[in-house]
């Protein structure tokens, strides 16, 4: 078959003999391309008659063209059969996903340079040949390492770049998946960087174990690795609720958090009621508390006020039953064990962020010693997740589509994220809320979670870009990928990634899903890479077309 | 040049048959022959047709006289041939080639040589001579002769395999004993022997998909 299209340098391995789109094509490796060197996961690219496709290596098989050959093999001496046969009557047969059209005339596109790329809507014929993907063709694909596109890694097997379309990466919410262990604080960390780096955007970060702000871990090299502050000082602000242990570590916090009792909705106590081990009747009388005796904002300090006697009256005005209500009493007292809840006259803490965030600076707020406290995460989350949710709401409708009156995009980044969106709750609180209204009110989602199979569905399929690292469990791999085309495909690539290092990256911020070496984070070699080629923000991402 | 060695004396589009002008001097069982002349004038003769021997016998010239044992009395074989010098009259050997390629007479340059059945088949008379050692080369890279051979209507049973085996061993040895290869013209021509062995397993493979234990004994019988 003759075509026009250059190979881009990429070597011959074999020619398309069938397949479909949904599937992807199948092609048979030529005998003088072995199978081992094919890995799930590498790119090939598909010469078709007019255009030249980009796929996804997803399985590969051995066949016969003789069920016979399976019986009959050649003595384990004669290489000569052995050889003769591989390839030929004994072959390999690889699967490939089409996934995007590169450009016409590939050879006059260098890495870098604007590319229409299509997703691919078709295949490539019979016989089309086969090459693995170049250096160049990556390049072109995924290697703009401009103003906005950030570098995150390389594929496996190549040296081209994998860079991350930022302004589209916190257009929508996006995810950090993967089992304990497997890299996820250390991707977020870089992702974090690249926002700050290449688009306007502010991110809350709600910094469970104290890893993005001053410093962080990296348990596998046993080493301290720079947070956002030390690498961009300015542009972000920590905040702590244990400002002890924040000023150990010689930094002075921009402020301390403290949560008053008014603060509290009854919305944050039903994502409580996991942890606290509230019944569900619980957590309906907690919504009717602050009608008790006209209560109102202040329901959450009056009713731990509240002697014994009093319940079995609240519970009779409440008309619930007195158990409930002392169980919900009992329980709710351990809320008072947290220091940083109280009765404060101002919202200083949450002014001071919200001040920071509409300044453009990015904040991260410690949690110091209640690094191991979900109540405690999950109810400061929570409530102030509420609060600049609403203001920015606010913002947003007050400025009317005056974009100079708009506040900055806001990306809220939780851990644990399973507590805060899974299907009992995500419907009622505000998280929920921001994953489905996307960005109309400019704040949307980065959550990390080791569990998204615990995650309603719904949200899941509100998440723009996906980060996945390793995942064994079934249902976190259906969920991570629900909503993908070809999630069977991808289960396999996903299935066989490195428990370290390596991701799989998919959705709205790149062209097609790659799975990715991440780049180098922690040497000084890495933080001068990181902070040379900052390249001046854009207000804008140009391309608000739909928005 | 190597002279000629038989003279086709039937002949067919699949294959032909050639009469040895020496008793016992056919060409080996596998070999490349060649009927006609490249040095005759053009335009005089047919075209080269090539062919590989697959049968080779020897019997009386007269079908209606049966052969006679005439040894009793003699030491050895020669001594018997000696004693009876008609004998290389009376008896005949001959040999069948399938047809497996051609060429025109000045083709050599042209179009070189085409495998596949010719147009028309040789000429009855036509000289038969074994190949050169260039046109064995040129023979060598391409394959598709294995088709023929697989399927060629007087080539069949163990008989079949043992020919395909034998001409690829003769050509592959022909190759080594050329190397490097003159023929260098479209940069193909395997020079190494390994190499050839595959390509020619390789085109062997290709042919018997659906039959494994054919594609293993032919294999075997390369390397013996």
């Amino acid at each position: 078959m003759t075509t026009n299209h250059t190979p881009n340098n990429g070597t011959y391995m074999g020619m398309v003999i069938g397949g479909s789109l949904e599937a992807g094509v199948e092609v048979k490796l030529a005998p003088t391309a072995s199978v081992e060197d094919v890995k799930v996961g590498t790119f090939m690219t598909l010469a078709g008659e007019r255009s030249r496709f980009m796929g996804l290596v997803t399985d590969v098989q051995l066949r016969a063209t003789d069920p016979a050959f399976a019986a009959v093999t050649p003595d384990p001496d004669d290489t000569l059969s052995a050889q003769v046969m591989a390839g030929t009557t004994a072959y390999a047969v690889v699967k490939v996903r089409p996934q995007i059209v590169l450009p016409e005339i590939a050879g006059d596109v260098k890495p870098g340079e604007d590319v229409e790329l299509s997703p691919a809507k078709t295949i490539p014929a019979h016989f089309s040949r086969a090459f693995t993907a170049s250096e160049t063709d990556i390049g072109i694909v995924f290697g703009k390492e401009d103003a906005r596109h950030f570098y995150v890694g390389n594929p496996l097997d190549l040296e081209a770049k994998v860079c991350l379309d930022m302004q589209r990466f916190v257009e929508r919410s996006s995810g950090v998946f993967g089992k304990s262990g497997t890299g996820k604080s250390f991707l977020t960390r870089l992702v974090l960087i690249g926002m700050a780096q290449k688009t306007s955007a502010v991110s809350l970060v709600f910094d469970m174990h104290s890893e993005y702000g001053w410093s962080g871990q990296d348990t596998d090299r046993s080493r301290q690795v720079k947070g956002l502050k030390q690498l961009f000082p300015s542009r972000v602000a920590v905040f702590t609720l244990d400002e002890e242990s924040t000023r150990r570590k010689g930094i002075t916090p921009d402020g301390v958090v403290r949560i008053g009792y008014d603060q509290v909705e009854p919305e944050d106590i039903q994502l409580l009621a996991e942890t606290l081990n509230l019944t569900p009747n619980a957590v309906q009388a907690a919504y009717r508390l602050p009608r008790y005796n006209g209560w109102g904002k202040q329901w959450l300090e009056k009713f731990l006020e509240v002697e014994p006697p009093q319940l079995q009256d609240i519970a009779i005005q409440l008309s619930e039953s007195p158990m409930t209500i002392e169980a919900l009493h009992r329980r709710l007292e351990r809320l008072k064990r947290l220091p940083f809840i109280g009765t404060f006259p101002d919202e200083q803490a949450i002014h001071g962020i919200l001040d920071s965030l509409k300044r453009g600076r990015h904040v991260v707020l410690e949690f110091g010693r209640y690094r191991n406290s979900l109540d405690a995460y999950i109810l400061v989350a929570s409530v102030l997740t509420r609060r600049i949710h609403d203001h920015w709401t606010q913002q947003v409708e007050h400025a009317q589509g005056d974009s100079a009156k708009e506040p900055p995009p806001l990306v809220i980044v939780i851990e644990e994220a399973h507590k805060f969106l899974s299907p009992d709750v995500a419907s009622q609180t505000t998280f929920g809320t921001i994953a489905r209204e996307l960005r109309k009110y400019k704040v949307t989602l980065l959550v990390i979670d080791q569990r998204p199979g615990s995650i309603d569905s719904e949200v899941m399929s509100q998440i723009g870009t996906k980060i996945v690292c390793l995942l064994d469990n079934e249902k976190d791999i259906d969920a991570a990928l629900s909503g993908v085309a070809g999630a069977r495909a991808l289960r396999e690539v996903l299935a066989r990634m490195e428990s370290k290092q390596q991701a799989l990256f998919l959705g709205h911020a790149l062209p097609m899903p790659v799975v990715v070496r991440i780049r180098e984070y922690g040497s000084e070699d890495s933080y001068r890479q990181l902070l040379q080629p900052t390249t001046a923000r854009r207000k804008d991402g140009g391309d608000e077309l739909f928005g | 040049m190597t002279g000629k060695v038989a003279e086709v004396v039937e002949s067919s589009s699949t294959f032909f048959v050639a009469q040895c002008y020496r008793l016992y001097d056919a060409p080996p069982l596998g070999a490349l022959v060649r009927a006609g002349d490249p040095s005759a004038t053009l335009g005089t003769g047919s075209d080269l047709i090539y062919g590989i021997v697959c049968n080779v016998a020897t019997g009386p010239l007269d079908t209606g006289r049966r052969v006679l044992p005439r040894g009793e009395a003699e030491e050895s074989e020669e001594d018997l041939y000696r004693e009876n010098p008609q004998l290389s009259h009376v008896l005949a050997t001959r040999f069948e080639a399938a047809i497996v390629a051609h060429s025109t007479k000045d083709g050599r340059g042209k179009d070189g040589l085409r495998q596949g059945l010719p147009p028309l088949p040789p000429h009855v008379h036509a000289f038969v001579f074994p190949c050169e050692p260039s046109e064995l080369a040129q023979f060598a890279k391409d394959f598709r002769f294995l088709h023929l051979l697989l399927t060629a209507p007087n080539l069949s049973g163990p008989a079949a395999d043992e020919v395909i085996s034998a001409c690829l061993r003769a050509l592959v040895a022909s190759n080594k004993a050329q190397n490097p290869v003159p023929i260098t013209s479209g940069g193909k021509a395997p020079t190494d022997e390994r190499a050839l062995l595959l390509q020619a397993g390789r085109a062997l493979a290709r042919e018997l998909t659906d039959d494994a234990h054919r594609l293993n004994t032919l294999l075997r019988g390369l390397t013996q």
